[in-house]
């Protein structure tokens, strides 16, 4: 390489370089080191506490619940959506009619911003207006109408619910787009060999179904983690607490109640579990090419 | 047993449309109505078309989205065009370290917004860009290279190499052959990335949130959620905001929505 191709190598990768080593790396950095200190204003210093902060974490019976919420809020989110998603793609794959319209419809919640499928669904969750109580009212089922989102048993159920409207339609595009990649010829020699279509696949195309669903577990994951902008508008965390996750917490902690340190703490967390769990696929994905 | 399997099918299908679109429905529907109408029935369409919601919403978020036009435009355009650059890099070029910048990039894609936040917010009032709409634009700028680099870099990686060599030989340099070769050829993959990154940028609400204060700068998407604070009981107002608000990405993704999931499968493959 001469020097003129390495100088515009450089040109061409400085903005890039100045601009996530600023905005990802330098500020993840800055921000390790809040959570060692008990800061509590933007101007004043703060004193270091080393890991003070994560120790907090073992006794602070709100962080329990909250990893607790987290937890069950991502493994039933996810494991719904990546379930429906599935069913829907097969259900798809039968050759319908209207399909390119139905592919469409089922992405809109996806194209939704976030924070108004929040402010969407705390109309079809609230209580006494709420169209979902109003629908059930309508069909002469009134027995059946709850509480929802002011419910501390509920709440939490409303956002699963609400985030599994906004990715299934995603997910079975994903596994839809997986099976027609398939090759045809095993689908070919099941059908010859007399297998019925839930033996086709169930043997056949589901376990080849793997790229799709590792893509789809790596980005309902990490839209469980960071989780906020959907919540805050439906729940804000709540009712007492009830519906509190990771991203919230560490929102509220910061920004509102201004305990840097421990939020910063909260958010570093977040970046660990992101890291570990990004890293081997981000690897992956690019040494399969 | 046939036809019966078909029904079926088709029930089920459109009975998951109806929940997908259910929220939709309700949205639109509620939007157009006056308050009293929506307490006799929350289900059944208007009866006219009341424009009154939509006026109050638009007194509320009428800046706002004016706002979130200046902040995402340049964002998705400078964030496309540095991906861009860098993806031609990574597909054409390989030098000492050239795996591991390029793994550090992409990463950037998986660092939770939160982990930054407070340091962001920090060095925006050191330096005088808080609740600016450049204090904005430049972590949108920032966070859109990654997969903006993902992205070009493996559309670079089809163009192929020898017609980069031939222009070499006829006297190309680098920039040369990006804006000659490269750039021309880059027409609806350029557009998709604008795409995608005007999506998420125009519907991000945490960034607003936390590096604005009042209407003068902030996003749209932090005035509906105000609205939603606000105007607790008015459903309309708020529905007609939400609406106001999620229409330009609805749009792109009603007529392009196909690309776009096919760019993002292209991407992580």
């Amino acid at each position: 390489m001469d020097r003129k191709t390495k100088f515009f190598i450089f040109l061409f990768l400085l903005p890039a370089v100045v601009g996530l080593g600023l905005y990802a790396y330098y500020f993840s950095g800055w921000n390790l080191s809040i959570s060692m200190t008990n800061a509590r204003s933007l101007i004043f210093p703060a004193e270091f506490i080393g890991l003070g902060n994560y120790g907090r974490f073992l006794v602070d019976p709100v962080f329990i619940t909250v990893v607790k919420n987290t937890a069950i809020f991502t493994v039933l989110f996810m494991g719904g959506t990546l379930l429906l998603g599935l069913l829907f793609a097969i259900l798809i794959d039968q050759g319908i009619k209207g399909e390119r319209l139905y592919k469409v419809i089922i992405l809109i919640p996806m194209a939704m911003p976030m924070v108004i499928s929040g402010v969407l669904w705390s109309w079809m969750f609230s209580p006494r207006m709420g169209v979902i109580n109003s629908l059930l009212r309508v069909l002469h089922l009134d027995f059946l109408t709850q509480p929802w989102i002011t419910s501390t048993s509920q709440a939490l159920l409303c956002v699963i619910i609400a985030y599994i409207w906004v990715f299934t339609g995603f997910v079975a595009l994903l596994y839809l787009a997986n099976i027609r990649s398939l090759p045809n010829e095993q689908s070919e020699s099941a059908r010859v060999d007399g297998a019925s279509k839930f033996q086709l696949y169930w043997r056949v195309i589901i376990p080849q179904l793997r790229p799709a669903t590792v893509m789809a577990f790596a980005v309902l994951f990490l839209n469980s983690l960071v989780a906020f902008d959907l919540v805050w508008p439906l729940t804000r965390g709540g009712p007492a607490g009830s519906s509190e996750l990771l991203g919230t917490f560490m929102y509220k902690q910061t920004f509102q109640w201004n305990f840097f340190g421990y939020g910063a703490a909260i958010a570093q967390i977040m970046f660990i579990i992101s890291v570990v769990v990004m890293v081997p696929y981000l690897y992956r994905s690019i040494r399969r090419r | 047993m046939m036809i019966i399997r078909r029904f079926i099918l088709y029930f089920i299908l459109i009975f998951f449309a109806l929940f997908m679109l259910f929220p939709i429905y309700s949205m639109v529907t509620t939007a157009f109505k006056t308050m009293p109408e929506i307490v006799g029935s929350r289900l059944t369409p208007p009866t006219q078309l009341y424009l009154g919601a939509f006026k109050e919403a638009f007194d509320s978020i009428g800046r706002p989205l004016l706002n979130s036009v200046i902040i995402t435009l340049p964002s998705a355009l400078i964030g496309t065009f540095l991906g861009s650059l860098t993806g031609y890099v990574f597909s054409k070029f390989r030098f000492w370290g050239s795996d591991a910048l390029f793994i550090l990039i992409v990463l950037g894609m998986y660092i939770p917004a939160q982990a930054v936040l407070l340091p962001v917010v920090k060095f925006s009032a050191n330096v005088g860009i808080f609740n600016t709409y450049l204090g904005l634009i430049l972590p949108m700028i920032a966070f859109s290279i990654p997969s903006a680099t993902l992205f070009f870099r493996n559309f670079y990686m089809t163009v192929p190499t020898e017609m980069i060599e031939s222009a070499r030989v006829d006297g190309c340099g680098i920039p040369g052959i990006y804006r000659r070769i490269i750039l021309p050829l880059s027409g609806i993959t350029f557009a998709v990335s604008v795409m995608i990154n005007f999506t998420w940028i125009w519907n991000g609400f945490l960034w607003g949130l936390v590096l604005t204060q009042g209407p003068a700068v902030q996003p749209v998407m932090v005035a509906v959620n105000n609205l939603h604070g606000t105007y607790v009981a008015m459903w309309n107002v708020q529905m007609a905001g939400s609406l106001m608000a999620a229409l330009p990405t609805l749009v792109i993704y009603a007529f392009f929505g196909k690309y776009i999931t096919r760019g993002v499968l292209a991407q992580r493959k």
